[in-house]
């Protein structure tokens, strides 16, 4: 009769010690937290809108195909999504040349939280996929702002080189020479090899992808004016 | 007579400030620092001995008036050229600091190949000159941002430790800078010498 009482009491007791645990070795996804999002935007998570709005503007720079730890695709985010999780909420490690928004950090909790899903609970679908194009515009997101503006902000290490319009078409270094590619300073300094590449290796940045060069080329291929 | 000369004075000397009016874009130290720029850029196009950027000695600034809109010429010196006689390079800029043209000439000396180990000699030149640039507003090293006339690089020791030592002249006065900066290019320290 005892062990009837006991036992169970004890299991019960020892699962509720280890949840403990857990919760004292970090945020438990469990709490509630100032990351909380309405039901609604939670049922729209999907890997999909997360990449866009985190990994891909604040992770892949680094978290590419230089070596290490990549999240350039679903599982492989999935695989490491403990490190994540760690890195980003327990130890505030990540990211660690920028910082994420509330709106990032409440969107990468909760879509941890609900299981790291692929596509979205409310079945929204996949966001519309945005590839980079020969425009400033284009180039700024894709670029400038996610490789670039860490350093080369009015602040940073990079201060005397920034990348607005105004900038980077007035330079005296001439980072662009309308319809000049080869020779603008933008291009020499992407697609070098030696340690003076852009976005620099030793930061742990990867290089440029092809596209994403070929992309700068045409821009500054077509006069440099969208 | 005496009028006639007042009015030619007048006339020559608004000619003379109207083609700059209120000072170049960039000084001296910036057309130096963008010289170091220029030689990264000329070598990684092929257009130049690359022995400029690895072993450049010497970079001398002057203000060119009489060739607009060419407003700085910047002549660069190598130690050690990558084959044959020893070269230099002139670089021309507008008053903004726009490159306008290069040309590659005859002439400097020999000197022996400094052999920097991390970083090459316009990375440590540039480097260097990011002190001037940044501490502009202090008095004494403004007078080597807006006067600088020489700008020279070599290797010495500080509290024992190899560094790259900058050497500045200017011609708003007789004393020096030095800029110490690490073999990698990380600034130690600057004085200004008698």
């Amino acid at each position: 009769m005892i062990f009837k009482i006991v036992i169970p009491f004890l299991m019960i007791a020892l699962t509720l010690s280890s949840c403990n645990y857990r919760m004292d070795k970090g945020l438990s996804l469990s709490e509630p937290t100032k990351f909380s999002l309405p039901e609604e935007k939670i049922s729209q998570l999907s890997y999909g809108l997360v990449n866009q709005k985190i990994f891909f503007s604040k992770c892949i720079s680094c978290h590419g195909n230089a070596g290490g730890i990549n999240l350039e695709t679903y599982s492989e985010v999935v695989k490491n999504i403990d490190l994540i999780k760690k890195a980003v909420f327990d130890e505030k490690t990540m990211p660690k040349k920028s910082s994420l928004t509330q709106e990032e950090l409440s969107y990468l909790w909760n879509w941890i939280k609900i299981g790291a899903p692929e596509e979205a609970q409310d079945g929204s679908g996949e966001p519309k996929p945005d590839p980079i194009r020969a425009t400033y515009d284009s180039i700024n997101k894709h670029v400038f702002q996610s490789s670039c503006k860490d350093c080369h902000n009015p602040s940073g290490s990079g201060k005397r080189l920034l990348f607005d319009k105004d900038s980077l078409l007035n330079s005296p270094l001439e980072l662009i020479i309308a319809g000049n590619p080869d020779e603008s300073g933008l291009i020499v300094a992407i697609e070098r090899a030696d340690d003076k590449r852009m976005p620099p290796a030793k930061d742990g940045y990867a290089a440029l992808p092809s596209e994403t060069k070929l992309a700068i080329r045409k821009w500054i291929e077509n006069g440099a004016k969208d | 007579m005496k009028t006639l000369t007042i009015i030619l004075s007048t006339v020559l000397m608004s000619l003379v400030t109207s083609a700059h009016p209120g000072g170049p874009g960039v000084t001296k130290t910036k057309a130096i620092e963008l010289s170091a720029h220029r030689i990264d850029r000329l070598v990684a196009l092929g257009k130049i001995d690359a022995a400029f950027l690895k072993n450049l000695e010497k970079m001398e600034v002057t203000v060119v008036t009489d060739q607009a809109p060419v407003y700085y010429k910047v002549r660069v010196s190598q130690m050690q050229p990558a084959q044959g006689l020893p070269q230099q390079l002139d670089i021309s800029y507008d008053e903004d600091g726009k490159p306008l043209s290069f040309q590659v000439i005859a002439g400097g000396v020999n000197g022996p190949d400094m052999g920097w180990p991390d970083k090459d000699a316009g990375s440590l030149a540039e480097n260097s000159l990011h002190y001037v640039l940044e501490n502009n507003t202090d008095a004494k090293v403004a007078l080597f941002d807006k006067g600088a006339v020489s700008y020279v690089l070599s290797k010495g020791t500080l509290n024992g430790q190899a560094v790259a030592r900058s050497q500045m002249t200017s011609s708003m006065t007789t004393e020096k800078l030095n800029i110490y900066v690490k073999l990698d290019g990380t600034f130690i320290s600057a004085e200004i010498v008698p």
